[in-house]
């Protein structure tokens, strides 16, 4: 590894380090090492043969897991070295609202399923999707929302009878 | 046979039995095509309403909807990536992509075909090889299953076209996701963390919704549109026929997927999606064009809709001849035999022939009406794609929610598929590629489970696994499959230094 600290090559290990194989690499590795830790805590009798334990097949995928994560962490630092890995270039800063506002959007149905019902967190749930999406016009959404919720409503609720959660205005 | 092949489509030929089994498809297509509501729960909404049927309208009726379940599940995958079956899971791997191109269209319609011709096939493959496939499947231990799921993992390989390695991460992630809930042999639970919601185990469909609809959904709030290229939509009918050339190349694919399917659908607990991606790989690895696998190749769509729906009669083959299913929707089939006072089996075929031969012509008219039903359906179908990015978005994350709900009922179930959603978004991003994950998910039970049975049933006894010949044969094309690329690899590497 000593070729990373030579003159000219300490730059790379900063660029490396923003790199999203050399960080999905560490993240793999470390997720293996804790499931590993946890793959121990599960329970077994002592007399059972080691390939019938419960945790065997968990603990083998999580070293596994840290192999493959390694050889990622070290073809990643070999490609920097050739040269033929540059960082990718980060988000804009709208994308990375946008996704936010999307996961933040279902975190939020999620949330509220059990208070206000299906009719209208689904509903709110597609107004937020479109206008995160790009839809300008508010009147728009909201009309799309009203059909697509009744539509929504009569196929699986009515029709297919699926039990949804109606909350506290429609109990 | 052949008379009994006549008598049997003479018998449902007739208007009163015509007319249960188009029902009968007709609603298995619009129960397949909602992501989220499986044919199985379809057929178990549907089975309270044949009590007051005759046991031939009942049952034709409920096999037509699982073969119209089937062809149903292909038409969200090539629409909004997201597969309305379990069997149509690995349709999305280039119908989608397809429909990106603006070739939606076209891809139903190829859709259409192939599943036409892998029921049919799977019909023929029914009434012709039936006790074949019955040896063959009486003859799959625990030993064989383990096997074949050690060679179902071997396509991680196949699909992991642009890095290996990424793919091999994304095969053994999916692996541990199978692990999470109550193990199956010692009964403890496994990553569960006391979350009563993670008891039972991630849901395939749940995690289908979640790797493909949910990722997709945060790309499209990423990039601010859908990738869809809605100016090379096209909805004429001449582009959306598969072409006479297309179909002359796909020949071999629909043979080849076919028996696939018949085979793996005989197996109990295989079934259409493991059909799907092994004929997918299968279709990859004989191709003069492998790169295009992936990209929105058609070949790839007629590979795994012949064979899933070609695994549909297969299905039937345990369930008719020993009274054993081999999925839950041929489990609710069985149930209806028995509310009809009906025990399937060998004697069905000798004191009621027309029943248990025209089950089998039934699921072959099913693929008639499911093809016309298609194509009368394609175009407004593939026009649904030049809806506003905003509009497409929404449709597909309320069907993601929804389809999450339905499954086990639980709202916890939401935040599940959000977080792994979150994730396998990330990885995208990181060029992972997410099929292995839902392949390891698929097999990770199979493999699993199977290994400790057969070492438990041989006593710790692992030479079992080189002294069976069906266990033997599939773990050696296993090694085949994982050395073939390497040595091909280094063997280039070789040429090259040496010029």
């Amino acid at each position: 590894m000593n070729y990373l600290f030579k003159e000219g090559h300490r730059l790379n290990i900063k660029k490396m380090l923003k790199t999203g194989d050399f960080l999905c690499g560490i993240t793999f590795f470390l997720l293996g090492l804790l499931l590993l830790y946890l793959a121990s805590d599960i329970p077994y009798r002592p007399d059972t043969a080691i390939a019938l334990r419960g945790n065997f097949f968990p603990s083998l995928l999580a070293v596994l897991l840290m192999v493959l994560s390694g050889k990622l962490l070290i073809s990643t630092a070999l490609s920097f070295k050739k040269g033929l890995k540059v960082p990718e270039k980060a988000m804009k800063k709208e994308s990375v609202i946008r996704v936010i506002r999307m996961i933040a959007g279902v975190f939020l149905f999620y949330l509220l399923l059990p208070v206000l019902g299906f009719p209208i967190s689904i509903f709110l749930l597609v107004v937020w999707t479109q206008k995160t999406l790009g839809e300008e016009k508010t009147i728009y959404a909201i009309m799309i929302s009203i059909i697509m919720t009744l539509a929504l409503y009569i196929i699986f609720y009515i029709l297919l009878k699926v039990q949804f959660p109606m909350g506290i205005f429609f109990n | 046979m052949f008379e009994n092949i006549i008598n049997a489509f003479s018998f449902v030929l007739q208007m009163e039995y015509l007319l249960y089994i188009t029902a009968g498809t007709v609603i298995g297509i619009f129960v397949g095509c909602l992501p989220g509501l499986s044919t199985t729960m379809g057929l178990a909404l549907i089975l309270p309403i044949t009590y007051s049927m005759e046991p031939t309208q009942a049952l034709f009726m409920l096999a037509a909807m699982y073969c119209g379940g089937m062809f149903g599940g292909s038409i969200p995958a090539i629409l909004i990536g997201i597969p309305g079956t379990g069997g149509s899971s690995a349709t999305l791997l280039d119908g989608y992509e397809m429909a990106k191109n603006g070739e939606a269209g076209k891809a139903l319609g190829m859709a259409t075909v192939s599943s036409f011709i892998g029921g049919v096939m799977g019909v023929l493959i029914l009434f012709f090889l039936s006790e074949f496939l019955a040896g063959f499947a009486l003859r799959f231990g625990h030993a064989e299953y383990f096997a074949l799921g050690v060679f179902g993992l071997t396509i991680v390989i196949t699909l992991s076209s642009e890095s290996l390695n990424k793919g091999l991460i994304a095969g053994v992630i999916g692996l541990l996701l199978s692990t999470i809930g109550g193990d199956v042999v010692t009964g403890v639970y496994r990553f569960t963390f006391n979350i009563r919601g993670l008891f039972t185990g991630l849901d395939f469909v749940m995690l289908t919704i979640s790797l493909f609809a949910v990722s997709q959904l945060l790309k499209q709030a990423e990039e601010g549109t859908t990738q869809i290229d809605k100016s090379r939509i096209t909805t004429s009918f001449k582009d959306i026929i598969p072409s006479v050339k297309d179909l002359k190349d796909c020949f071999t694919i629909f043979i080849r997927s076919s028996i696939i399917g018949s085979m793996i659908g005989v197996l109990p607990g295989a079934g259409g999606s493991i059909a799907g991606f092994v004929a997918y790989s299968e279709a990859k690895r004989t191709s003069k064009t492998p790169r295009k696998f992936g990209t929105g190749y058609i070949q790839g769509v007629a590979a795994t809709e012949t064979a899933n729906n070609a695994a549909t009669g297969g299905a039937m083959v345990p369930l008719l001849l020993f009274g054993i299913p081999g999925s839950a929707s041929t489990a609710v089939i069985l149930g209806a035999f028995i509310v009809h006072g009906i025990q399937p089996g060998p004697r069905l075929f000798v004191e009621s022939a027309d029943l248990s031969y025209g089950i089998m012509a039934s699921m072959g008219v099913a693929a008639f009406i499911f093809a016309i039903v298609g194509f009368a359906l394609m175009k407004p179908l593939a026009s649904l794609l030049k809806l506003k990015d905003s509009i497409l978005g929404a449709v597909v994350i309320a069907l993601s929610v929804i389809g999450t709900f339905s499954t086990n009922f639980r709202i916890f179930d939401i935040l599940l598929v959000l977080i792994i959603g979150v994730f396998a978004y990330i990885m995208k991003n990181n060029k992972f590629p997410l099929p292995p994950i839902l392949l390891g998910f698929l097999l990770g039970p199979l493999v699993e489970n199977n290994f400790r049975r057969t070492i438990v049933a041989s006593r710790g006894d692992y030479s079992v696994f080189f002294t069976r010949p069906i266990t033997l044969i599939l773990l050696l094309i296993s090694a085949f499959v994982v050395i073939m690329p390497i040595a091909r690899s280094y063997i280039d590497k070789r040429k090259k230094a040496l010029h």
